[in-house]
């Protein structure tokens, strides 16, 4: 499965750049957006910047993911 | 500067404490993709790929396939070795440290949001033409559609945007009956879209096969927003801890759902192409108009003043439009329902999607834990979900879903990337690692 991860790359670079001008400026300015707020936040305040290890993903109260459709009715 | 990682390690040891009962199969997790993809994209954005490419379009379908199929293959690896419910912005933090994870996040927040956008917009489209042909209401073209398709607002957008959002709000829960029965009906409505039109297709509609060429607005422009189609396979990484045999079942899952879909809308593609006008719609000059443009609205307005049958590319409700426009009038009704139905769920995914990822950032330190409390009797993070809520429904009450779509896409993509180069600094960093996919 080499060679998955380059195209997977490659082929979403290439999507991007095919995507119409204003579309593809969203997200270098959101991104920017993004940037300024963790420098002026969240690198202060990061729970693994100040040491602390913690998995989050499996908190019980986290929104639940998609629910598989049962085909048992 | 020194890269903050959360260890691989100890997301693993979370996740074996809390063992989940594994009960999904091969069968469920490809139900749950197809679940996932099916939405706005091949009910509506047909009509967009068409204007681009014209016939071209099936090429682009397949290239957007082909993008997704091999990301899905890197959320297979990455799934198989740190099975949790995360998604690409857990895998980035883990790999790349939490800087770019936070980028990752921050994209995933514009990806979700503006995608709950687009569906909206998409659910109006058959909305209206439900309320015209069926129930005998027609909503002015000013109040259903946004400045840039030729109205004001778009009022059922906006209201379907805030009516999911109230239902999360109070805690909603999906059902698993509930989500196969969705699955049941898109899968259905689209069987019957295909078996109604493929006796009668036309192969000189075909050409010409590449009318506006392979750039921007052509068939690659059209893969691009075409790939809004196929995103919501991540779904079924997001179950693989719940699932028997996971190194086997996810990646039968994700490509399976993945290969399924790609047949689907080739050939529901094939149908619009073969029984329609699915080339793009040219203004007076002749020359390209790209969709979502006021100056393709006010030209297919013009088409329809001269009396003349409207192409695809014009349409809201493009695959109950052809029906009607071939003489299953009931079958296209029966589209349309289908479509009604099931997009407001996919507006609910995408929201609980977008919660979730900014819930996960927010107890990590990255986000005002404030804004991701729990409400105390609805047990929702009714905060975070209310402002999202307010920006999506503005959203689509001012954007065209095509719009849309391409702007979700832009973050999608760069998730996904992020996700393939955590797949390859992986493997340089911990080849021994077991990899189980």
């Amino acid at each position: 499965m080499t060679i998955t991860a380059p195209l997977a790359v490659a082929g979403c670079i290439a999507l991007y750049l095919l995507l119409p001008f204003d579309a593809k400026m969203v997200l270098p300015v959101w991104g920017g957006i993004g940037l300024l707020f963790y420098f002026l936040y969240g690198y202060r305040k990061s729970h693994v910047g100040r040491g602390l290890v913690e998995i989050h993903e499996e908190d019980s109260d986290v929104p639940p993911g998609p629910v598989p459709p049962s085909p048992h009715f | 500067m020194n890269l903050r990682i959360k260890p691989l390690d100890a997301i693993l040891a979370t996740a074996e404490k809390k063992s989940l009962h594994r009960s999904l199969g091969a069968f469920q997790l490809t139900m749950l993709g197809i679940g996932g993809i099916i939405g706005t994209g091949i009910f509506v954005l047909t009509a967009e790929a068409a204007q681009k490419a014209g016939p071209g379009m099936m090429i682009s379908f397949v290239i957007a396939g082909f993008v997704c199929a091999v990301a899905a293959l890197c959320y297979s690896e990455l799934a198989s070795m740190v099975p949790v419910s995360g998604s690409a912005y857990t895998y980035t933090y883990a790999v790349m440290g939490e800087l770019l994870a936070w980028m990752v996040g921050w994209a995933l927040v514009l990806e979700y949001a503006v995608a709950a956008s687009a569906v909206s917009v998409g659910w109006s489209g058959y909305f209206v033409g439900l309320l015209r042909d069926y129930v005998g209401i027609t909503i002015p073209a000013e109040f259903a559609n946004g400045p840039y398709a030729g109205g004001i607002v778009n009022i059922p957008a906006l209201v379907i945007a805030l009516l999911v959002t109230g239902l999360l709000m109070i805690g909603t829960k999906e059902s698993a009956r509930f989500n196969a029965i969705l699955v049941v009906i898109k899968v259905t409505a689209l069987t019957l879209f295909v078996i109604a039109t493929i006796g009668i297709i036309k192969s000189d509609h075909f050409t010409p096969f590449t009318p506006n060429g392979w750039g921007i607005i052509g068939v690659g422009g059209a893969a691009a927003s075409i790939f809004f189609a196929y995103v919501g396979f991540d779904a079924v990484s997001t179950a693989a801890e719940e699932t028997k045999n996971p190194q086997r079942n996810v990646p039968i899952g994700l490509i399976g759902s993945l290969v399924i879909c790609t047949v689907f809308y080739l050939l529901v593609a094939a149908g619009v192409i073969g029984t329609a006008d699915a080339q793009p719609v040219r203004g007076p000059g002749g020359e390209v108009l790209s969709p979502g443009s006021m100056e393709l609205a006010s030209q297919c307005a013009a088409i329809v003043k001269q009396g003349l049958a409207e192409p695809v590319a014009c349409s809201k409700e493009a695959l109950a439009y052809v029906l009607k426009s071939i003489g299953w009038q009931k079958l296209g009704g029966i589209i349309g329902l289908a479509a009604g139905l099931a997009l407001p769920s996919v507006v609910l995914m995408m929201l609980y999607g977008q919660t979730r990822v900014f819930f996960v950032m927010a107890r990590d330190g990255l986000l005002p834990e404030k804004l991701a409390s729990v409400h105390p009797k609805w047990k929702t993070p009714h905060i975070v979900t209310a402002i999202t809520g307010v920006f999506v429904a503005i959203a689509a009450a001012f954007l065209p879903v095509g719009k849309l779509a391409d702007v979700s896409n832009s973050g999608t993509l760069f998730a996904f990337t992020m996700v393939a180069i955590a797949v390859l600094v992986l493997r340089k960093k911990a080849p021994d690692r077991h990899r189980p996919f």
